[in-house]
């Protein structure tokens, strides 16, 4: 009996191994916080849905059925996607630094941020910085505009100050249109006064 | 000290032209964080080489040698990494969600590819697709690892007859 289960898996193995025209393969893995999400897999034949850590299923091509699912092994995962994973980029990292009302100059609660910035950048050796500037809703709308660009730009000066190089760094602005915390017109609020800055 | 300036006045110049370049196009999609080996670019039909900090744009086609590697960060967040002989389209990439346009989908040609959410999987679930030769998958804020096979081109021939 436990022969005749040999024998069957060999042949089972064998035949897999003479019909194999190579399939893509899709894997489900924990993210880097160990989350597990969700993934629909859809070709002209039909969608799988993959929900559990490791689970994978494969397909040959659009119009050809998917493998049954499966729970991979680390190792396996590990042998087709070692390289992959060896050089995904570390997640990029927020910061926020903070404005006087109709200022562009950067609050002293704010300066020890551009250590954080400098050491993070460092850390990566960031060739990507995004600056974006924000205002609050006090005055006008296209003034503000200008102001979360002055307030970018301010950033951006103190940064190449550090020795930070400027092709890295990319301006966006975006006035008082992308509030943190939403408000009325003509409400001061600290808290959208400010640029957000990602080490990437 | 005259000469010192010109190096200065000339270098400042190169790097508000480079950014006025980057600034004016809205359809930068990420950069390249990490490169190992030889790693190219396809875009506008040119091939250009991909070292860290080369800005991705919609349509980009990054392509990795047999013994190459690339990371790569999107603009919301997604990080992605390609391994050896690998190819993939950054075929679509919307990312305004003060305007709810949110959308990407990336292509593999072939190789290995991993993929972690960014903002547009976590905001608008379902809109960051991934297009394969054999299917499509559509995420919902996770990791995925795709392998695609490199095409045979003697298969190909059979099937074609």
């Amino acid at each position: 009996m436990k022969y005749a289960t040999i024998v069957l898996m060999v042949l089972l193995a064998v035949a897999a191994g003479c019909a194999t025209t190579p399939k893509t393969s899709f894997y489900l893995v924990p993210d880097p916080e160990g989350h597990v999400g969700e993934v629909t897999v859809t070709n002209q034949a039909a969608s799988v849905t993959l929900n559990q850590a490791n689970q994978t299923v494969a397909a040959e091509r659009q119009d050809k059925a998917f493998s049954e699912t499966r729970l991979a092994a680390n190792e396996e995962i590990q042998a087709k996607f070692s390289d992959a994973l060896a050089i995904v980029p570390p997640p990029p990292t927020g910061f926020s630094i903070y404005f006087a009302t109709g200022s562009s100059k950067v609050d002293a609660d704010s300066l020890p941020v551009f250590e954080q910035i400098l050491a993070e950048a460092r850390k990566r050796d960031s060739h990507d910085i995004s600056l974006n500037g924000h205002t609050d809703r006090t005055g006008e709308a296209d003034v503000n505009m200008n102001l979360s660009l002055e307030r970018a730009n301010e950033v951006r000066r103190m940064l190449v100050d550090q020795g930070v190089s400027a092709e890295y760094l990319n301006i966006e602005y975006y006035g008082e249109s992308k509030p943190l915390v939403p408000t009325e017109d003509n409400v001061s609020e600290p808290k959208n006064r400010r640029v957000e800055v990602v080490v990437r | 000290m005259c000469k010192s300036h010109l190096v200065l006045i000339l270098t400042v110049a190169m790097a508000a032209s480079l950014t006025a370049l980057a600034e004016s196009r809205d359809d930068l999609v990420g950069s390249v964080t990490d490169v190992k080996g030889t790693v190219q670019v396809i875009r506008s039909g040119a091939e250009l080489a991909v070292e860290k900090g080369t800005r991705l744009y919609a349509s980009d086609v990054i392509r990795t040698d047999t013994e190459a590697g690339v990371g790569i960060v999107l603009r919301d967040d997604t990080t992605l990494s390609l391994g050896p002989s690998s190819e993939l389209k950054m075929s679509e990439f919307e990312f305004k969600p003060d305007e709810g346009i949110l959308g990407m989908t990336l292509s593999v040609a072939r190789g290995t590819l991993v993929y972690i959410s960014g903002q547009i999987a976590k905001l608008a679930p379902g809109s960051a697709q991934i297009e394969t030769p054999a299917g499509v998958a559509a995420v919902r804020g996770t990791e995925l690892l795709v392998e695609v096979p490199a095409p045979k081109a003697g298969k190909k021939a059979e099937k074609a007859q």
